[in-house]
């Protein structure tokens, strides 16, 4: 029987700091790059795994009070983030994941841009991310 | 010894354990406050407190 999962409240931690409660979107794309290794005889290309290539998109409301999403994110662009931990749900135990929900863990993917203003009338002002590289790893332990 | 400061890593007020964090980035975000284990120094005794007034 097919079965569907809705994800309403996932889970985002930058470290230890959990910014979920200002995410509206999280999408983390894992991928290895393929390298082709097509060689004479061959009759179809064929291609074999190369380097990870992660990439982790986050969108958030943006806040500029204390301990909010501005001043967390502020310090780490221009920097390989030492962890980010997205999970389809918070754990009931905190750092504690299951196969039924698992903690992607991205260790030292680089942040580029932060839009520090993204402002129209009428609308809560967002801020996309764009986290890309870094080594992806499952945590379901 | 590192206390939470912050809702975003735990219960405010409670001890913060650092490992595997970067503890650099915790506290110049305020997210975590470091206590001291030294005790706060006594004031030192002066001359017109061991001398009893008159």
């Amino acid at each position: 029987m097919a079965t569907s999962t809705y994800l309403s409240n996932p889970n985002v931690l930058f470290g230890a700091v959990d910014l979920s409660d200002q995410c509206t979107s999280v999408q983390l794309n894992q991928t290895i790059e393929a390298l082709e290794s097509t060689a004479f005889g061959g009759t179809a290309r064929v291609y074999t795994a190369g380097l990870q290539a992660n990439e982790l998109t986050i969108t958030m409301f943006a806040s500029y009070a204390a301990s909010e999403s501005w001043i967390t994110l502020s310090t780490l662009v221009g920097t390989q983030i030492a962890s980010i931990i997205v999970s389809p749900a918070a754990p009931t135990v905190p750092g504690t994941y299951s196969a039924t929900n698992p903690g992607f863990t991205l260790v030292g993917g680089y942040l580029e841009t932060l839009p520090v203003m993204n402002a129209s009338m009428g609308e809560l002002a967002t801020m996309d991310i764009v986290i890309t590289g870094g080594v992806l790893t499952v945590d379901v332990t | 010894m590192y206390i939470v400061n912050s809702p975003r890593v735990g219960v405010v007020g409670e001890p913060f354990n650092p490992d595997g964090y970067d503890v650099a980035y915790l506290l110049a975000g305020g997210f975590i406050v470091e206590k001291s284990h030294t005790k706060p120094a006594k004031s030192a005794k002066t001359e017109a407190e061991e001398t009893p007034e008159e």
